[in-house]
């Protein structure tokens, strides 16, 4: 089951990070920027679609399924907005994106002096970290 | 709202998965910089400031490495977060723990005690810069800097420093606004 794409949002909706393992349809519209706000606009409204909903305004989605795909979500109390697209009879993978922010964005992007609040990471090591990891889960094998 | 033993038990349990430091080195190396500062700018008021600042930008990246390795959920109120900061950020960050006091009449207002503050181990003020220089300044900056990132905006104040002859360190947290999410802007 493919993993098709990832992207990493901030709280101002910056993709800090795009990813993708061949993808099998271009980007809509052709225009890579079109689309990432496009996403960023549905994660958005979710949450404020949650927080209006919900009985208390703790409630966070976890993923999206459609016939197409599945969204996989995770987000931290910091805004950063974490999104995986894979074939939609992939298992849930949240806690996949929440060890990739634990694991692999804190030690190579928050602990890096190097990289400015809210700037694209293209950081050669977080590059590799985040391959190594997502092609190592079972859901990109199977 | 989750119980302060459980707190405890978080902080404990998240201070086993940070790197440790030797505390003597962290202060001796802590002493250095504001000895540095105050060298560079000759001025008490000035290395307040560039503590503060400095503070500011560690607490906004390490607000992810406590969100990371902490894994608390989202605070119901203000009081909670102090309770949250005391028992478990100043754990994993510096190794102890603090109280937090709060009177009903200010629920935007909190006081966090700290009965041993590893800044300040083998620290002795001159006393010309006592009461001008902030030597714990760096905390203010690093909760303010934390904090904002989590959507609140707060005023920090060091009200008691045992260097000026108080008992324990406090800090003063008052809560001056929560910060909501823009939503983004319009597509044409």
């Amino acid at each position: 089951m493919p993993v098709y794409t990832l992207f990493i949002f901030d709280r101002k909706g910056t993709c800090l990070y795009y990813t993708d393992w061949g993808r099998s349809r271009p980007p809509t519209h052709n225009d890579p920027e079109q689309e990432q706000k496009l996403l960023y606009g549905l994660l958005f409204s979710m949450k404020m679609f949650m927080k209006q909903i919900s009985p208390d305004d703790s409630g966070d989605f976890r993923y999206l399924r459609t016939s197409a795909f599945k969204l996989h979500f995770f987000g931290t109390l910091s805004g950063l907005r974490f999104a995986l697209f894979t074939h939609p009879s992939a298992a849930n993978q949240s806690e996949a994106l929440e060890h990739l922010y634990a694991e692999v964005y804190v030690p190579y992007v928050a602990k890096n002096p190097l990289v400015e609040k809210g700037e694209v990471i293209t950081n050669e090591a977080f590059v590799e970290a985040v391959d190594d990891y997502i092609t190592s889960l079972p859901v990109f094998a199977e | 709202m989750s119980s302060k033993a459980s707190l405890q038990r978080t902080g404990d349990s998240a201070f086993k998965r940070m790197d440790h430091v030797s505390s003597e080195l962290f202060t001796l190396t802590y002493g250095s910089l504001v000895l540095q500062l105050i060298e560079d700018f000759e001025d008490y008021a000035e290395v307040n400031n560039q503590l503060e600042r400095m503070g500011n930008n560690i607490g906004q990246r390490l607000i992810e490495e406590f969100l990371a390795k902490s894994r608390v959920s989202k605070c119901g109120d203000f009081a909670e977060t102090c309770e949250v900061i005391a028992l478990v950020g100043f754990r994993m960050f510096l190794g102890v723990t603090g109280t937090v006091s709060q009177s009903a009449k200010e629920p935007h207002v909190c006081h966090i005690t700290l009965a041993s503050n590893p800044l300040l181990d083998f620290v002795e003020l001159p006393d010309e810069a006592k009461g001008v220089l902030q030597y714990s300044n760096i905390l203010v900056g690093v909760l303010k800097g934390a904090l904002e990132m989590v959507q609140m905006r707060v005023d920090v104040e060091v009200v008691h420093d045992p260097l000026v002859g108080d008992e324990a360190t406090e800090l003063k947290l008052t809560l001056l606004e929560i910060i909501n999410d823009e939503p983004p802007p319009d597509d044409e």
